[in-house]
């Protein structure tokens, strides 16, 4: 009798047992996003390792075909802009020799390469090998991985800007939250009036930045860039640009709509900084999870990655 | 049956790594959602407790490729084999004049199903401008799906290249 009736309400009872699955893995991965202690477990981990190299194979037919058209238009015309880059390296050289020798004389140049490795982050290039498959969020599959020393937490950027997080990671893959998602936050100040907020991903193609100040602090045109603030992004780095403001003055939060300063769109490689904020390395200590800085990693972010701007003490 | 729904599983997990991939250069709103596709082609074949695991499992393996909080392809893709098992005992979903209108349908049950989750998108005109070159591609993709279903099917199951419509379970009712 109890035999026949659990076998009547088997698929019932496991139908409601995966959907209670789903519903606490939907409450809990949302919670550790919160904490940003997203770390994949062994089978996210499997499936990102798997994924990587078949899914490079599969672009690298597509991505030669795009390399060859593009340095097909590159060549046309290339012989005169060597010629001008031949005239502006001569230029450059001597320039070069002349701030060497002036930096030497002074016996600056030790101090400074020293500072260089003080403030500088190493970083790894990284190649997009996937898209998210879901067209509501936006992620991105890279080909490095743990092996070359990437974790959760750390942050993403192209030669432009703020490109993302890590949020999963195996031994040669990871996956990156991109800026753009709707589950991405970060702390961002107005690098003309200092004024400070949050920006949010939007799921769309632009970024909201959130802010508690005068309206008049944030205008059209204005360039936003990391505060350091988040614990997760180094200060210093491009956002976006304020393309729309909506300030209310009657409402104590304000918004404004920011063109991101990464191109999503295009993206095609990016630069793991191995560098992982205090508050992050907190979550993760204990687990021999802390990144070191790997010589063999790329030295220093890219130079036009960093807003220039009013140096202040990083965060 | 279970050896299907492995090879149902094996053909999503393909499926994903070929969105994925072609998502880097060609607009993602076109693609088709394959797990949601998968699940039903599920739902027409692979009745009963290892149809529901399967298409929890299919669901659960685009959880673990995307970005998204975990649970939710798992939990849509459920609702995307109920509907498909539901929609089989009333129409018949082996037609393509059916099937495509059911598929635009449960597009925008996905969508509404996943905004109630995890509140993504947030509806309006945005959402809409995917929205509907997606559910056009599954439309598109579903009449490809299920083809390639019946033939793979066919190779690992004889008995189970059609649909399972007239599979009734005696103990459960559930087909």
């Amino acid at each position: 009798m109890l035999r026949a009736l659990i076998e009547r309400l088997r698929v019932p009872l496991l139908l409601l047992l995966l959907i209670a699955l789903a519903l606490l893995a939907i409450a809990s991965d949302r919670r550790a996003l919160a904490r940003g202690d997203r770390e994949s477990g062994w089978l996210r981990g499997l499936l990102l390792e798997v994924a990587a190299p078949v899914q490079k194979a599969l672009t690298a037919p597509v991505d030669g075909t795009r390399n060859a058209w593009s340095h097909y238009v590159a060549l046309r015309g290339v012989r005169d802009e060597n010629d001008r880059l031949r005239e502006r390296l001569a230029q450059l050289e001597e320039e070069n020799l002349q701030f060497r020798e002036a930096l030497v004389e002074g016996g600056r140049l030790r101090t400074i390469a020293e500072m260089r490795r003080d403030v500088e982050v190493p970083m790894r290039p990284a190649q997009v090998v996937g898209m998210d498959v879901s067209p509501w969020f936006h992620s991105v599959l890279i080909d490095r991985g743990r092996s070359d020393g990437v974790h959760a937490g750390m942050p993403v950027v192209t030669e432009y800007g703020v490109a993302g997080v890590i949020t999963a990671t195996s031994p040669n893959a990871a996956r990156t939250l991109l800026l753009l998602d709707a589950q991405s936050s970060i702390d961002g100040i107005i690098q003309r009036s200092r004024a400070r907020g949050i920006v949010r991903g939007t799921g769309g193609d632009t970024l909201e930045f959130e802010f508690f100040v005068r309206g008049d602090d944030v205008r059209v045109g204005d360039l936003v860039i990391t505060s350091g603030f988040g614990g997760v992004h180094p200060k210093g780095s491009r956002i976006g640009e304020v393309i729309e403001v909506h300030a209310d003055p009657t409402a104590f939060e304000h918004r404004a709509i920011l063109r991101p300063a990464v191109d999503f769109g295009r993206i095609e490689q990016v630069f793991v900084l191995l560098w992982r904020g205090p508050t992050l390395d907190l979550l993760y200590d204990g687990e021999g999870d802390s990144p070191e800085p790997d010589p063999g990693g790329v030295e220093g972010a890219p130079a036009s990655a960093t807003a220039p701007g009013p140096a202040e003490p990083g965060s | 049956m279970r050896r299907v729904a492995l090879v149902a599983w094996g053909l999503a997990l393909v499926g994903l790594w070929i969105v994925g991939s072609t998502a880097t250069w060609f607009p993602r709103s076109w693609l088709p959602d394959v797990t949601m596709l998968v699940a039903v082609a599920l739902g027409l074949h692979v009745p009963g407790a290892v149809g529901l695991v399967a298409a929890w499992a299919v669901g659960g393996t685009a959880d673990l490729l995307s970005g998204g909080p975990l649970g939710q392809h798992a939990l849509l893709d459920l609702g995307a084999w109920l509907l498909t098992r539901a929609g089989v005992r009333r129409v018949d979903l082996a037609r393509a004049v059916v099937l495509v209108p059911f598929v635009v349908a449960l597009s925008a049950l996905h969508l509404l199903g996943q905004w109630v989750l995890v509140g993504v998108p947030e509806l309006g005109r945005d959402a809409l401008a995917i929205a509907i070159p997606r559910a056009t591609a599954n439309a598109a993709a579903a009449l490809a799906v299920r083809r390639l279903f019946a033939v793979v099917l066919g190779r690992v199951d004889p008995d189970d290249s059609g649909p399972a419509a007239l599979r009734i379970d005696a103990a459960t009712g559930m087909r």
